[in-house]
């Protein structure tokens, strides 16, 4: 194929090189600028023979011989941004795969959603096209253009002769629809992204995602598209844009799904249904720390604690190893799993699925008493503890794994135990299976199914391995008796308690004891919290936060990021309002303000997390009960906050401000508990948007508690406030 | 490097000048030769550093106006005469009392401003070397280049060249050769003629002013500022082909330039619109609406041409419609009694018709 290419591009070199010979001979006889021209015409008289001029001719060739298959596409109608990411509405770029009008495609091109698909071939041809399916693990999109036929389709580089280093053109047809725009460079590495794409240096961008990377012979080595191994969203990656990094997708390895999709099924990457240990990933072994009970993993027999060792005969010695066997594989496709418990091998043959049902947590109907831990912690703004380093990595190690469900609460691990051993319970829920069961307030919980539980995270965590409407048994000691209890768990509730016992564990000298009132064991007459300011050297913007009279006692602390309406309350009177519960239920209120007095801005978001991050590393903070709350326009922000912040925040509470309409709701993590809440206003337009993004909560699989708000600003009633509080004080429920 | 440093000899030593420049140069010659024949051996590498030295010398420095809030007061220009003229891009940096000139070697110059074309955005500055010929590139033995070719780009981008250190060469080829549609902030740029779009990081602060050649060195274009696509969002990588500005350089060193009338883009005496041919579209909610009929209205130039309801106007002579706004606009640039063709959507089928407005004038407007 390339002998055919190669004459002709040779001959118009050597013409243009023969060209400027000429004209460089003729300058030579303008006598006084001799010197000059003669450098100019010294080095061009070695061109003929150049590397340089065969290699471009050569790339020029590969990317003329695929230009054919790359169409162009326009889209009409849709969404004009999608999260920060400003959407162009330019001509993209597509790949024909057959001859009778298939197309792929970046599944980038089509995230604003369009009315309609236009698709101009290499012909000029203009024909409507449809969006057939989504292939979402590689993030691809397959079109039908009608009525065409006989389309040129292009070589496959066959996948075992792609190498590192050899020659990558990237081609895509969007600055002009009668000619194609090529950039070039190499093959940068396989097998990224889990083994899915192939990297390259040649810049890839807007103008050529869902065009072809193809090699020195114009065969397709795959279809750019923007990739970025943290996130799963069709946007993510774009920023990488023209950066040297850039992905593709081999085609060879999705051809079979190639045939799926034309009969118009989504793809999805496969899921196994478990959660693995946030530990160094290249180091730990594949050791599960959570089976979905609905997942195939769990349905298959597989349980906390199993190993995995090798997955359709490859050694898998690392959650890496397994992140790696995994990554490529759809839903649908079976996979062999040998997994190891205790010194036990056991093989099973696993069907993968695409999507997981909505994870729902199961609970018991408990409420559990907080620790109070021996030693007294420094309020100073010395760190907690000497691991925060480690404390870092652990949290970067347990991102990576997000693919399966494997993050946990970070602190979670650093809970403090009771002295005692297990978990007394502060309250039962009333008609709830522990109610049912005879479980009592008082009782100390020791073990939950087979598992000794001594904080709460680890009870939380044990119940994960549990689905509502499964039985759980409970052991506990109830006035040094053993007892057993056979509970069936149901879901989290969504209702406030309307009444709450004390929270701490004070009576633990004299177990047994009925909970005293919290009035009782708190006096915040007789001690005073305190107001600072906290201002991040990097950011314009300050915050202030009360810190409870009970701050320096040993005792974790709830945390409650308070987004106030622009414009609205100042900080002073939040904190005010507060006062009095941060201080009977021992909860930091952090009130940041905006940059700009009258709104929030999306680029703000980075600047609450990192306020976050800095609270919860500079203060004892009960994982159990970060919470972030906000009014009005500073409820958007708390919704963003709190889906991209699962890893610490725990409850979301938001008045009078509907979930923004783009944003998608992230799928119920068993090891991220997230409990939801908002107020209502009884009528109107935007009491259907919040209904809205509320449903879009419940569907997902998370408790979505509502109440009903008089006040149409959003502000909070004295007895909305405490409601609230009350929620926050419950999150530690399991 | 050997040139270089006799020619800063040359300099200090005024009365032997121009005996030690042809020495100068003539050595580099010599370089040269024996660097063309490495080259021969099919040396990329050798080429290109052959290539760099030929061009470096004709690029140069400039500093000027800016250097607060992410203004850089600096960017890059190219010699175009043996006496001094320099072309370069017209920014805020030339937006000073003295614009300084520092060559290749080190050499600093004060320039005057001689003229500049808002069209294009380009500027001719003039410094006097002393009668001391300079290197330059002659404007009329530009090159062109096509898709794939192999480019360098050369600039003082990022200002990383200071004194006598030769500006920054980038490598890579041109993807493609395409209208500018680019826009910087909200403003669309005047010039809307072909470019050069290339995959090196070619435009990046201080590169405006700087070179792009074909492999051998030949000029192509001028480094423009950074702009965004208007069609992808993204920076572009861009050199305006010489063909665009060369006749305008002319007449700026020869002193008969005069500043082309900046125009608003050519509006209709009498626009088109959508209700004189009997369109109503469905109304324009969001940023992106697409442009479905909502009626037609009987009788009308769309009834008799037979678009119905619920079509999807795709586009309009030719140009594709991504929302109802496009498709007014559109619209409105066309005179009102001039023909339009539209192409609609209808259940899977792109059909197009031809319109043409009969409306009286009354008429339409009771349709407004």
């Amino acid at each position: 194929m390339m002998a055919s290419g190669f004459p002709a591009q040779n001959v118009q070199c050597k013409m243009l090189n023969k060209k400027c010979n000429i004209v460089g001979l003729r300058i030579l006889h303008f006598a006084f600028f001799i010197l000059h021209f003669a450098f100019a015409s010294q080095s061009r008289a070695q061109e003929p023979a150049s590397l340089v001029a065969r290699e471009e001719a050569a790339l020029r060739a590969a990317a003329e011989r695929v230009a054919d298959s790359v169409v162009q596409i326009r889209t009409i109608g849709g969404l004009d941004t999608i999260g920060r990411t400003l959407l162009a509405d330019g001509p993209t770029t597509g790949l024909v795969i057959s001859a009778d009008g298939y197309i792929v495609s970046s599944a980038f091109n089509f995230v604003q959603q369009p009315a309609s698909i236009l698709v101009t071939f290499a012909s000029g041809k203009q024909a409507p096209a449809e969006l057939v399916a989504t292939d979402h693990s590689r993030m691809l999109v397959l079109l039908k253009a009608a009525g065409v036929s006989d389309l040129a389709v292009p070589e496959i580089a066959p996948a075992n002769e792609i190498r590192v280093g050899q020659w990558a053109v990237a081609v895509g047809r969007t600055f002009r629809s009668d000619r194609t725009n090529v950039t070039v460079g190499i093959v940068s590495a396989l097998d990224r992204m889990f083994g899915k794409a192939l990297q390259t240096d040649a810049d890839v961008s807007m103008a050529n995602y869902g065009g072809p990377l193809v090699d020195i012979r114009g065969r397709v080595l795959g279809v750019i598209v923007p990739m970025a191994p943290q996130a799963t969203s069709e946007v993510a990656g774009v920023e990488w844009y023209d950066s040297g990094i850039g992905f593709a997708v081999p085609l060879a390895t999705i051809g079979e799904r190639l045939e799926k999709m034309k009969q118009g099924d989504d793809q999805h990457a496969g899921i196994l249904g478990i959660g693995l240990l946030p530990k160094n990933p290249h180091v730990a072994p594949a050791e599960l720390a959570a089976v979905r009970p609905d997942s195939p993993a769990g349905k298959a027999g597989l349980r906390k604690g199993d190993r995995v060792v090798e997955i359709d005969g490859k050694p898998i010695r690392t959650q890496t190893d397994l992140r790696f066997a995994l990554g490529p594989r759809y839903g649908g496709e079976s996979v062999k799993v040998v997994f190891e418990r205790g010194s036990d091998r056991r093989q099973r043959e696993i069907a993968l699925v695409g999507e997981l049902p909505a994870f729902r947590h199961a609970f018991l109907g408990i409420l559990p008493m907080r620790p109070v831990s021996q030693t007294k912690t420094n309020r100073s703004a010395e760190p907690k503890n000497g691991n925060d380093t480690k404390a870092e990595e652990e949290k970067a190690s347990a991102e990576k794994n997000d693919g399966e469900n494997s993050k946990s609460p970070n602190a979670n691990d650093k809970e403090s135990r009771s002295g005692h051993g297990g978990i007394r319970v502060r309250m039962v829920y009333a008609g709830s299976p522990a109610e049912k069961a005879g479980v009592q307030a008082g009782d100390r919980i020791v073990r939950i199914n087979e598992t000794e539980v001594g904080s709460i995270g680890e009870a939380i965590a044990e119940l994960n391995n549990s689905a509502p409407g499964s039985e759980v048994v409970l052991q506990l000691e109830r006035a040094g008796a053993s007892m057993d209890f056979k509970l069936v768990a149901s879901r989290l509730p969504t209702n406030v308690p309307s009444e709450l016992p004390a929270a701490y564990d004070v009576g633990d000298a004299k177990a047994g004891d009925e909970p005293t009132a919290a009035a009782d064991t708190e006096s915040p007459a007789t001690t005073k919290g305190e107001i600072s300011e906290l201002k991040l050297p990097e950011f314009p913007q300050q915050c202030q936060i009360y810190m409870p009279a009970t701050h320096d006692d040993g005792r974790a602390l709830g945390l409650l990021l308070w987004l106030r309406a622009p414009g609205n309350a100042d900080a002073d009177e939040v904190i005010r309002d507060w006062q009095g519960i941060c201080d009977r239920d021992g909860l930091i209120i952090v009130v940041p303000s905006s940059a700009e007095a009258d709104r929030w801005e999306r680029p703000e978001l980075e600047y609450l997390r990192r306020v976050l991050d800095r609270v919860v590393k500079q203060y004892k903070i009960d994982a159990h009960r970060v919470v972030t709350y906000g009014e009005a326009g500073g409820g958007a922000m708390a919704w963003l906050l709190a889906i991209s912040g699962r890893d610490v925040i725990r409850g979301v509470a938001t008045s009078a401000a509907p979930l923004p309409r783009q944003i998608k709701v992230p799928p119920n993590e068993p090891m991220q508990r997230l409990a939801v809440l908002a107020t209502l206003p009884s009528a109107g337009d935007v009491a259907v948007q919040i209904g809205q993004g509320l449903q879009k909560f419940s569907e997902a699989g998370y408790p979505v508690t509502t109440l009903a708000n008089v006040n149409e600003s959003g502000k909070l009633t004295s007895s909305e406030r405490d409601e609230l509080a009350r929620w926050i004080d419950s999150l530690d429920q399991f | 490097m050997q040139p270089e440093n006799e020619a800063h000899v040359a300099n200090l030593l005024p009365r032997f000048r121009v005996i030690a420049h042809v020495r100068a140069v003539a050595l580099a010659v010599v370089c040269l030769m024996a660097v063309a024949d490495g080259a021969r051996a099919s040396d990329g590498a050798a080429s290109f550093a052959a290539v760099a030295r030929e061009v470096q010398p004709k690029v140069v420095k400039l500093y000027g106006a800016g250097g607060f809030r992410g203004l850089e007061a600096y960017q890059s220009g190219l010699l175009i005469s043996a006496d001094g003229h320099v072309l370069t891009v017209w920014s805020y940096v030339l937006d000073a009392d003295e614009v300084t000139v520092v060559l290749d070697d080190g050499r600093r110059y004060a320039a005057r401003h001689v003229a500049a074309d808002p069209l294009t955005e380009i500027a001719v500055l003039k410094f006097d070397a002393g009668g001391e010929p300079l290197p330059y590139f002659d404007l009329s033995q530009a090159a062109t280049a096509e898709p794939g070719c192999r480019v360098l780009a050369f600039s003082n981008l990022f200002g990383i060249a200071t004194g006598n250190e030769p500006v920054s060469m980038l490598q890579g080829v041109v993807s493609s050769v395409a209208p500018l549609d680019a826009r910087r902030g909200a403003f669309a740029t005047n010039y809307r003629g072909d470019v050069y779009i290339v995959d090196a990081a070619a435009n990046n602060p201080g590169a405006a002013g700087g070179v792009l050649t074909d492999s051998q060195g030949r000029l192509l274009g001028l480094l423009g500022k950074e702009l965004r696509s208007s069609l992808t969002g993204t920076w572009l990588n861009y050199a305006l082909p010489v063909s665009a500005f060369a006749s305008s350089v002319e007449d700026m060193i020869a002193g008969r330039f005069t500043p082309p009338e900046l125009s608003e883009a050519e509006r209709p005496d009498k626009p088109l619109s959508l209700a004189r041919l009997g369109i109503v579209l469905v109304p324009d909610v969001v940023v992106r609406t697409p442009p479905y009929l909502d009626r037609i209205i009987p009788d009308s130039p769309a009834a008799r041409a037979g678009l119905r309801p619920d079509d999807l106007i795709v586009m309009i002579d030719n140009q594709v419609t991504p929302s109802c706004r496009d498709a007014v606009r559109l619209i409105e640039r066309l005179e009102s009694d001039a023909g339009v063709r539209i192409a609609v959507l209808r259940d899977e089928e792109l059909l197009e018709f031809a319109l043409k407005s009969d409306l009286p004038e009354s008429a339409a407007e009771e349709e407004k």
